[in-house]
């Protein structure tokens, strides 16, 4: 039977080395994918990950154990998103879309495929970040309501009203977009 | 139900998060209303499009490298300090020091005030006690004290008794004085060198130079290759540069005469344009020193115009600048921009000559793209890992 992670974090307490990489890897591709949902792409993401679970590690014993360990790294890797987004703003960020050039033949075809999604992809980048985020954990990570709540650390009905805001604004960029 | 209330249930309808009861008065009203309807499906379409939004996977390599990062990156950082050390950590060895340093001084001083009285008085007083005062019997003698007794002052001693006594018991004390004073000193330096030890272990184990180069960064340097020197700026440049002309090459899929064409013509230019950086770097130093003349001219003027601003007083004096070499200076770095200009429509123009339409568009996004990357690199490496203040309570 396999450990619960409070077991494992345990373990890692008393310095067992495979508790440590048991926990990463159980939860490593969740939190890459939070990353990569919130700041959309693959370094920045790689590198959020990774800081998340140094900065979980690091202050273990601060975690009280009134969540799920998963979801208190999700509650770390929001909060460094949160940080990476905002310092983000403040640089000069030129917004290309990115294309894989190496193996495409069809350089048009793929341009024309991508404009949907990329109005999309605009449409989300744009949202507020608390509505991204309420966006992110329900539609991607399949989170309930309350859950969203206590990782955006605000009540059950502000994370709905978030993604409820999100949803529409969504729904009116796409509509905007066709006619 | 109205058509405002159905738009308010829209997303919890489609994500079934209603009661039964609403679900079915939700459904009747849908049932009949062809504009909820089209409402429903196209919140309905946002979903299954966001849905449908898929995270590329970055590998199996990546994943499995994964745990070893962030065990490197977990070992780099510093053991965590209690949260109640953590404020003023650095300040309080310091000023335990510092405080001891204060006693051990006030300490020092009061035994060299003292050691100075007794010289005066010894210098004052004709007969010196004599050494044979050292031959005391051993009750009044050497090891009586920093006091005198004060059975030895009573009336029945002869004076001359306690007089010696007093003049030896100050020579004992000067000289366990001296002793002591220096025991006193290097204990002193022994605590502070003992408290401070940590603070000065802790800046030692900081890395002084450069911040620590994200892992993420060092992992792309790894795959870059060894051809990355430790050159400066210039030199990190022009290796950018080869290496996205390298790639572009690669990606343009070029028959050879077109691809020696277009290397050969991009080489000119690039040629050019290292020699128009390095004019523009020398026009702007050139402009810098006018700048800076033109500086202290104000600086000056202000202070000869007594720092005041009365409204009838004359304006300041003007800055002593050559105001044509200042001009020239302008000009210069106006036609080394122009030049530079000229030199991104000249390469933009060798393209549309060389290149066809699609591998146009390829150049393109592929010089975006790859700007885009290295200015990221860029910032992420001179702006570090900025963790910043975070809120871990639960």
């Amino acid at each position: 039977m396999a450990e619960s992670d409070y077991q494992l974090l345990d373990r890692y307490a008393t310095g067992n080395g495979a508790a440590f990489e048991e926990l990463v890897k159980r939860h490593q591709k969740t939190i890459y994918n939070l990353a990569y949902r919130m700041l959309e792409n693959h370094a920045d993401a790689a590198d959020l990950a990774q800081r998340t679970f140094v900065q979980a590690f690091l202050h273990h014993q601060n975690f009280k154990r009134e969540s799920s360990f998963r979801t208190w790294l999700y509650q770390i890797g929001m909060n460094l998103c949160r940080n990476a987004i905002r310092d983000r703003a403040r640089r000069v960020h030129e917004d290309v879309h990115e294309l894989e050039l190496a193996g495409s033949q069809d350089i048009f075809a793929e341009v024309a495929g991508a404009e949907l999604k990329d109005r999309l992809g605009r449409a989300i980048r744009t949202l507020p970040t608390r509505q991204k985020e309420a966006l992110v954990l329900r539609v991607y990570h399949d989170h309930a309501f309350a859950e969203i709540g206590t990782i955006m650390s605000c009540s059950e009905g502000t994370a709905k009203a978030n993604y409820h805001h999100a949803v529409d604004r969504l729904r009116r960029a796409l509509v905007s977009g066709e006619g | 139900m109205t058509c405002h209330e159905i738009k308010e249930l829209t997303v919890p309808y489609l994500e079934l998060d209603l009661e039964p009861s609403r679900i079915w008065d939700v459904t009747a009203h849908l049932d009949g209303c062809a504009g909820c309807r089209t409402e429903m499906e196209s919140v309905r379409q946002v979903l299954v499009r966001v849905k449908g939004m898929a995270v590329p996977d970055p590998g199996d390599r990546f994943w499995n490298e994964f745990p070893g990062k962030v065990r490197l990156a977990l070992a780099r950082e510093r053991p965590p300090i209690p949260a109640g050390l953590r404020k003023g950590m650095a300040g309080w060895p310091m000023a335990l020091a510092a405080s001891v340093l204060l006693l051990v001084g006030a300490w020092s001083l009061k035994g060299r005030r003292r050691r100075r009285r007794s010289r005066a008085r010894s210098r004052r007083r004709p007969r010196r006690p004599s050494p044979s005062c050292l031959n005391l019997p051993k009750r009044i003698g050497m090891n009586s004290g920093m006091r005198t007794p004060i059975w030895l002052l009573s009336k029945w001693r002869p004076a001359w008794t306690v007089r010696r006594w007093i003049a030896c018991s100050e020579i004992s004390r000067e000289g366990m004085m001296n002793r002591h004073s220096w025991n006193r000193s290097s204990m002193a330096a022994m605590l502070v060198a003992v408290l401070a030890s940590p603070v000065l272990a802790q800046e030692m184990e900081r890395p002084g130079g450069p911040r620590p180069m994200p892992p993420v960064m060092e992992e792309l340097d790894r795959m870059g290759g060894p051809e990355r020197g430790p050159g400066g700026g210039e030199e990190s440049g022009r290796h950018f540069e080869a290496k996205k002309r390298e790639r572009l090459m690669q990606a343009l899929h070029l028959d050879e005469a077109t691809r020696s064409r277009l290397s050969q013509r991009l080489e000119q230019l690039d040629q050019k344009g290292e020699d128009l950086r390095r004019q523009r770097k020398e026009a702007f130093e050139a402009l810098r020193e006018q700048a800076q003349g033109l500086r202290k001219g104000m600086k000056r003027g202000s202070r000869e115009g007594g720092g005041r601003k009365s409204e009838d007083a004359p304006p300041a004096a003007g800055p002593a600048v050559d105001s044509g070499a200042l001009k020239q200076a302008l000009e210069r770095v106006y036609a080394v921009e122009d030049a530079m200009s000229g030199l991104r429509r000249e390469r933009v123009h060798a393209l549309r000559e060389i290149l066809t339409p699609e591998q146009q568009v390829k150049y393109l996004f592929f010089t975006m793209k790859f700007q885009k990357a290295m200015r990221e690199r860029l910032q992420r490496e001179q702006g570090g890992q900025e963790g910043g203040p975070m809120d871990m309570k639960r």
